[in-house]
């Protein structure tokens, strides 16, 4: 929990940041849907190597 | 932490939950579409439309995993892969989306949610095979299966 709530609290403190710094909304969306990718990615390389044993 | 390290199941699932907060920002940019993206007319209203759309994802999703992926705990392994997927395309997309225009399309999208899809399946498995531990460690309470 401690864990997630800090990697929420930079994750929402940088998209302010760069809202604040003039980035275009649609933009930043569009940087954080990518970033979304990256726990699926790891967990899906994960759980074939696991559900393979 | 000792725990954590001794049993790579647990802390892959903790690390998977923790990952999924990277794009927690996205909760931000819900009230900035709806204020400043798409134009409703009115103040606010927008926002409040998108969130509503959030939480009835949030109300399907279990339910579509259910009668999509099924229960065991094979399924629901994958599932929790597959989630941040799903979720990740919708807002994509909103951001691409160059009309200003609210519409049905860009609250479905954010009804992105299917973004229980993959919780479902953490939640049960880790409830089922991490123990106490882990849901208390990732702070979930151990919610069961809902049908």
């Amino acid at each position: 929990m401690a864990l997630l709530t800090l990697v929420l609290s930079i994750s929402i403190y940088l998209t302010g940041a760069a809202l604040n710094y003039g980035w275009d909304p649609r933009d930043i969306t569009v940087v954080l849907a990518l970033i979304f990718l990256l726990p699926g990615a790891v967990w899906t390389i994960h759980a074939k190597r696991r559900l393979r044993r | 932490m000792r725990y954590l390290i001794g049993h790579g199941h647990v802390s892959a699932l903790i690390l998977v939950k923790s990952g999924w907060a990277l794009s927690g920002g996205l909760m931000v940019m819900l009230a900035i579409f709806g204020e400043q993206v798409f134009h409703l007319g009115g103040q606010g209203g927008g926002s409040g439309i998108l969130y509503s759309m959030r939480g009835i994802g949030a109300a399907i999703g279990p339910i579509l995993a259910w009668r999509l992926l099924g229960e065991s705990d094979r399924e629901m392994y994958r599932s929790i892969g597959l989630g941040p997927g799903l979720f990740c395309d919708l807002p994509l997309l909103s951001g691409l989306q160059s009309s200003p225009d609210f519409g049905l399309g860009s609250s479905v999208r954010y009804a992105g949610s299917l973004r229980r899809f993959g919780s479902v399946g953490f939640q049960h498995y880790s409830a089922a095979k991490g123990g106490g531990r882990t849901a208390t460690g990732a702070g979930f309470s151990p919610l069961k299966w809902p049908c």
